[in-house]
């Protein structure tokens, strides 16, 4: 057995280099990169429409908060009028309405349009 | 098309280029994937997130290094993430190697070391390695980084690298002389 060690030695150097050199056994799908690209592409896409959501919201805020504003300066005791009328009754469902369906719109529905092709 | 070409055109936002450097890398990283990661169902999410981070930092690629070893960093450090997510870091450890034992006591001496046996029992040897020997040997033998590369992407000292190259390859021989020396 001794004599047989260099040997033996030697074989499994051999042996190692092979194996060590020799690709794993997983491999990715066929269609790994055709699946990559419609991920990427459904991420880019619902940022770019989360995006606009966002741009088209701060505007419309914007022209409601500059008008308040400035209807508050002008005639400051019939904008406290209003007051009762903005937070009570409907107007605040009506508004987190109208902004629900303009998120389905500009968002959910495009990225379900996304993932169903 | 060049390689260099492809990235401008994914920097400019063109998939369809990404597509290409995806076919051209998969395997790459599919090799470190499975080689730190090892259970096999979590192999391809990590691959795809690690694609994914390629694509979105992509623009931060300078060309200081070649751009496989760039991925191969993004690869190790995306494998190494996914492992801490799941507390499963220190889980192996080659210690307690059960592997080779129970291949002993279910086939024999004799049958290891044909070949096909033997290449099943030292890629498990190789799995039970620490992670940071699996990672070294991964590089070094199957992708042929050189040292310098090997820093870049894992972050280890070259002294660290050749040691952890030694180490991971005088265990994985001992378990052959093992076997070998068991031969009748």
């Amino acid at each position: 057995m001794m004599d047989n060690k260099p040997e033996i030695d030697l074989e499994n150097d051999r042996l190692l280099d092979r194996l060590l050199t020799e690709e794993p056994d997983y491999v990715l799908s066929d269609d790994f990169a055709d699946n990559l690209i419609k991920k990427i592409n459904i991420r880019q896409a619902l940022r770019q429409d989360l995006m606009e959501f966002l741009t088209i919201l701060s505007a419309i805020l914007g022209i409601i908060v500059a008008f308040g504003g400035t209807y508050y300066f002008l005639n400051k005791e019939n904008f406290m009028a209003l007051k009762p009328f903005i937070l009570n009754g409907y107007t605040p469902v009506v508004a987190l309405f109208i902004l629900f369906v303009f998120f389905m719109d500009k968002v959910l529905l495009r990225l379900l349009n996304q993932l169903k092709m | 098309m060049q390689e260099s070409n492809l990235i401008d055109q994914v920097k400019r936002g063109n998939t369809n280029a990404f597509r290409y450097i995806v076919a051209n890398h998969q395997k790459l990283v599919a090799h470190i994937v499975s080689r730190i990661v090892l259970d096999r169902d979590e192999i391809q999410d990590v691959c795809q997130e690690v694609f994914i981070k390629v694509y979105q930092r992509i623009n931060e690629f300078r060309g200081e290094s070649r751009f496989s070893t760039w991925i191969a960093s993004i690869a190790y450090h995306q494998c190494l993430n996914h492992l801490r997510k799941k507390r499963r870091l220190n889980e192996v450890n080659f210690e307690d190697d059960k592997t080779v034992d129970n291949l002993k006591t279910d086939t024999g001496p004799e049958r290891i070391f044909e070949n096909n046996e033997t290449k099943r029992v030292l890629k498990s040897v190789i799995e039970s390695l620490p992670l940071a020997y699996r990672t070294v040997i991964t590089l070094f033998y199957l992708e042929e980084f050189s040292y310098v590369e090997i820093e870049q992407i894992t972050g280890m000292p070259e002294g660290t690298i050749k040691s952890n190259l030694f180490r991971a390859r005088a265990i994985l021989k001992e378990k052959l002389m093992n076997s070998s020396l068991n031969r009748p």
